[in-house]
């Protein structure tokens, strides 16, 4: 395992050293960007983000995609402040949020472990049932929230450090552990690297499958409930769009689409990316249109990049195979 | 008479010299603002951003304009706030997507002690956390009732309608539902037979409209959350021969939609007048930093666009 | 009893389309012209991009820029043809679109970036400069001569019919009987092995991507022709339909299966599933949720009908 980490380590510096230099060059020409309190604002988008990004690293590295993540996220803040605005406790409502992407999660899971559906299909499919349900569960409103715990769980801070940051930090190291270091992980690496085999060595895949979908969909249900904290107020559109920036970002942390390659700690390296590019164009001052642009170029070339550099090793390899 | 013509030239020479060289807000010179708008791809807004820069080079100030990548998104707006804290701006003029979910980012302001001016959309206080200093409306439900109004007098107060509405749970689609169905309700006649989400699309409003005339054949009424899907409308109503038996608005009053006005097929839009909106807000901001107090409302004249007026909106 | 099932399985789009067009003509007062409204404007504008798409999926990759290069050269062209340069218009839109498709190809063969994140890049950068490009103006009141393309029509049938049909023709012709049509579904089937047996897979790949480019720009100018205005924000919900469409079809992603007559099939059920939940009146809240379960409940069927087909004896 410890040479795994070592080679993850030598795959994504290059990506690493764009990170910094993105973060100097933001520090310096962005008016604002190199301060306590932006860098936590920033942290705590981040953080979000890399909570749903890190389950959808998991299903990722299946070999499979959970395009149902936003819209899980949109279903949670809704779920959640609906269950409040009807009086229930919070940790009801909470737990009612956390539920919804679970079952939208078991959902996914069974179609695709168990009725071997095509997980993009299936996953779109559910991608529009999660959108559905959360519009027609808030009637197309917007659902305020006057809970001071929600609000506290978006936007409170302990020891000067925002709540979420805490909360995610032993959340993403629980993650770290669970991915790298069980019998669960590394079921996860086989069963992407090639189902056949893991299928022969005795691994129940399909079990796999469920348990990763589901926890994908509570870690997106998670990133909607944080949403709406920030908001101390559900919406359906909250997370309209959102798992393409998921995806984006576990791509350029190194983790392609076969599987079996690439982890957590890519992940982490590329919402980094993500976010900071975001917030340094926006500071900047570029106009919505440039950043489309600009945010789109960005991330091709960090694929590009990407992509050149392990074609390169993996050539180097062959060489000295040969040798 | 020759002494009197003297004295009116001195004086309006000194009231040109003075409007030159003295900025009216010498409190505003030189101070750093931020407009969070909705949106900055839609050609509506982009006036307003135009609105705001005119107003900042007049009143001397710097002026910011920002807004979410996707728009209306609310998430990306509490960002923007806190950017614009982030970069220490003297005042910011907040256009809030979702008038709740901004709250907690304007606490968040209030708490920097950076005043805000709430433009166009009102922001939620009933927490009494989301302070402002003053509101500039053109809100949406008054565009929405202005519309619905023109056009339930133009079908003589009786007749089906249906509302073509953005999309679904966005406030922008609440809003303006919420003031047509309203308006529509105080009629008796009238009868509000269905709401339909077309995304603010042109083409989307053209398609829902083609259903919509085959599923309500009595169809008396269209109305559109905004000039793309009305002009969307327009399209599949004189497809099927109805212009001027069907009344379609829309709300925005973009060049386009103004330009069918005046060829007789939609019926009436309502000019935002977006490029004013920003300037007053500014103007309200530059009030503020001169020390000046702020009425709590600031109308911005709203103007429903028709045939017999269409002319007069064309030429501003 | 087997037999039935078998039937029902094996034509149960078939059937599907034709419960949903039963349902919505038996509520509505005027069915022909409901019908004529589905058939001769509404779908042959989705069917036109969703081939576009569908010929990506066959490669085993997919195109998610359909709806900016479709805005893109639209407007790019449109500064032309308000100007009557009409044919000069069209051709530099369906240039734009098969060189962006272009650079889709070229990005997903030479750099190698996963087709996904290659065209869903593309999308925010094309995107991006369409609306830089634009700066908020819009272009409208097209000439006669220019809007005819897509509102005219020759012995009662609508013109967008024909185009979608001769599209649907040539695209049958190409990917059915030509060799490359072959190399395209070896392609999509297994890269390796077509590589092996001397297909040039990375040209294959570049002309369909080029191809998609020059069908999403040409079903972006028949609605700039229809609806007489180009706009920057054409098309933004182009790349979900698509697929939607081409995934109903039946069209695999794991590609070199299916093909643009299924995709007729699966753009004729979401156009119709559409019009019928908005004849029934039923509310837009529930569209999205019932779109997600018509292609689940469609992917179930399609594995049903693939394992019990010899059971069934289909």
């Amino acid at each position: 395992m410890k040479r795994n980490d070592y080679s993850r380590y030598r795959e994504i510096k290059g990506l690493l050293a764009g990170v910094l230099l993105l973060f100097v060059f933001m520090s310096f020409a962005a008016e604002g960007f190199f301060g306590w309190y932006n860098l936590h604002n920033v942290l705590k988008d981040l953080l979000i983000l890399m909570i749903v990004a890190s389950g959808m690293t998991l299903v990722i590295l299946l070999g499979k995609i959970d395009m149902s993540a936003g819209s899980v996220m949109s279903l949670a803040s809704i779920v959640t402040t609906l269950l409040l605005s009807y009086g229930f406790h919070i940790a009801f409502a909470l737990l009612g949020g956390l539920l919804a992407g679970a079952i939208i999660g078991l959902l996914n899971g069974y179609l695709v472990g168990v009725l071997n559906l095509n997980h993009f299909v299936a996953t779109f499919a559910t991608m529009s049932i999660a959108k559905g349900l959360a519009l027609v569960a808030c009637n197309g409103d917007i659902i305020s929230s006057d809970s001071d715990i929600l609000l506290f769980i978006g936007t409170g801070k302990i020891f000067g450090l925002f709540f979420i940051v805490w909360f995610a930090a032993i959340l993403l190291l629980i993650m770290f552990f669970v991915s790298t270091k069980t019998k669960f992980g590394y079921k996860i690496y086989s069963i992407g690297g090639s189902e056949q085999v893991a299928r022969l060595s005795g691994i129940k895949t399909s079990n796999v499958y469920l348990v990763t979908y589901v926890i994908a969909g509570i870690l997106a249900a998670l990133g909607g409930i944080f949403m709406a904290g920030k908001a101390n107020s559900g919406n359906a559109t909250i997370g309209d769009g959102y798992e393409f920036s998921v995806i984006a970002t576990v791509l350029i942390g190194g983790t392609p689409f076969e599987g079996g390659k690439g982890g957590l700690l890519g992940t982490l390296i590329g919402a980094i990316f993500l976010v900071i590019l975001k917030n340094g164009l926006s500071m900047l001052g570029f106009t919505p249109a440039w950043q489309y642009a600009l945010i789109g170029l960005a991330i091709l070339i960090a694929i590009v990049a990407d992509v050149s550099i392990n074609e390169r090793r993996k050539a180097e390899e062959k060489r000295r195979v040969k040798l | 008479m020759k002494k009197t013509f003297t004295v009116f030239l001195v004086v309006l020479f000194s009231i040109s010299v003075l409007g030159v060289s003295a900025a009216p807000y010498p409190g505003a010179v030189g101070k750093k603002a931020t407009l969070i708008l909705k949106d900055l791809t839609n050609p509506v807004w982009i006036q307003a951003a135009e609105g705001a820069k005119a107003a900042a080079k007049d009143f001397g100030m710097q002026i910011e304009v920002v807004a979410p990548i996707v728009s209306n998104n609310n998430d990306e707006q509490i960002q923007l706030v806190q950017q614009a804290i982030a970069k220490r701006k003297d005042i910011l003029i907040l256009t809030p997507a979702d008038s709740k979910g901004i709250v907690p980012a304007v606490t968040e302001l209030n708490k920097a002690k950076i005043p805000v001016i709430n433009l166009n959309t009102k922001i939620n206080n009933e927490s009494g956390r989301a302070n402002s200093e003053t509101f500039v409306v053109a809100d949406n439900i008054m565009c929405a009732t202005l519309c619905a109004t023109e056009l339930a007098r133009l079908a003589n107060g009786s007749g089906e309608a249906i509302i073509l509405q953005g999309p679904s749970g966005g406030q922008v689609t609440i809003d303006l539902t919420k003031g047509a169905e309203d308006t529509f309700a105080k009629y008796p006649n009238i009868k509000l037979v269905d709401k339909k989400e077309a995304k603010f699309d042109r083409a989307t409003g053209y398609k829902v409209t083609q259903d919509m005339l085959i599923t309500y054949p009595n169809l008396k009424i269209i109305f559109s959350c905004n000039d793309e899907m009305a002009l969307g409308a327009v399209k599949a109503v004189e497809e099927v021969g109805k212009l001027g038996k069907i009344f379609i608005g829309g709300i925005d009053g973009n060049k386009d939609a103004m330009a069918s006005i005046k060829e007789g097929k939609l019926n009436a839009t309502v000019f935002k007048n977006f490029w004013l909106q920003a300037y007053t807000a500014v103007e309200a901001a530059a009030k503020y930093l001169d020390g000046q107090k702020l009425p709590a409302l600031i109308p911005v004249d709203l103007g429903i666009v028709i045939k017999s007026n269409v002319d007069k909106y064309l030429a501003m | 009893m087997k037999r039935i099932a078998g039937f029902a399985l094996n034509y149960y789009k078939v059937i599907l389309l034709f419960a949903i067009l039963i349902v919505s003509s038996s509520v509505t007062q005027d069915p022909v012209q409901n019908i004529k409204n589905m058939i001769m404007i509404q779908a042959p504008f989705v069917m036109i991009y969703s081939f576009g798409m569908t010929l990506a999926v066959i490669t085993g990759g997919l195109d998610l820029s359909l709806g900016s290069i479709a805005a893109f050269s639209t407007c790019a062209a449109a500064f032309l043809i308000i100007e009557d340069q009409i044919f000069v218009g069209i051709a530099v839109c369906l240039l734009i679109g098969a060189g962006l498709g272009l650079l889709n190809g070229l990005l997903i063969t030479k750099a190698k970036v996963n087709p996904f994140i290659a065209t869903y890049g593309m999308d925010w950068v094309i995107r991006g400069a369409v609306y830089i490009m634009m700066g908020g103006a819009m272009i409208y009141h097209f000439s006669h001569d220019f809007k005819v393309i897509a509102d005219g029509s020759f012995l009662g049938i609508s013109n967008l019919v024909y185009i979608a049909f001769a599209i649907l023709a040539i695209l049958m012709f190409v990917f059915q009987k030509t060799v490359f049509g072959r190399n395209v579904y070896s392609t999509g089937a297994n890269i390796k092995v077509s590589r092996l047996t001397g297909v040039n897979t990375d040209m294959v790949i570049i002309i369909v991507y080029m191809i998609s480019g020059v069908l999403a720009s040409t079903s972006g100018l028949l609605y700039v022709a229809r609806l007489d205005c180009a706009e920057a924000f054409l098309g933004k919900n182009f790349g979900l339909q698509a697929l939607a469409a081409t995934l109903i079809g039946g069209t695999s992603l794991k590609g070199g299966k299916g093909g643009v007559g299924n995709t007729v099939i699966g753009v004729l059920i979401m156009v119709f599933l559409m019009n019928c939940l908005n004849v029934l009146k039923v509310s837009t809240l529930w569209q999205d949720a019932v779109f997600g379960l018509v292609i689940v409940v469609s992917a179930l069927l399609e594995m049903a009908k693939q394992r019990y087909a010899n059971y069934l004896q289909l």
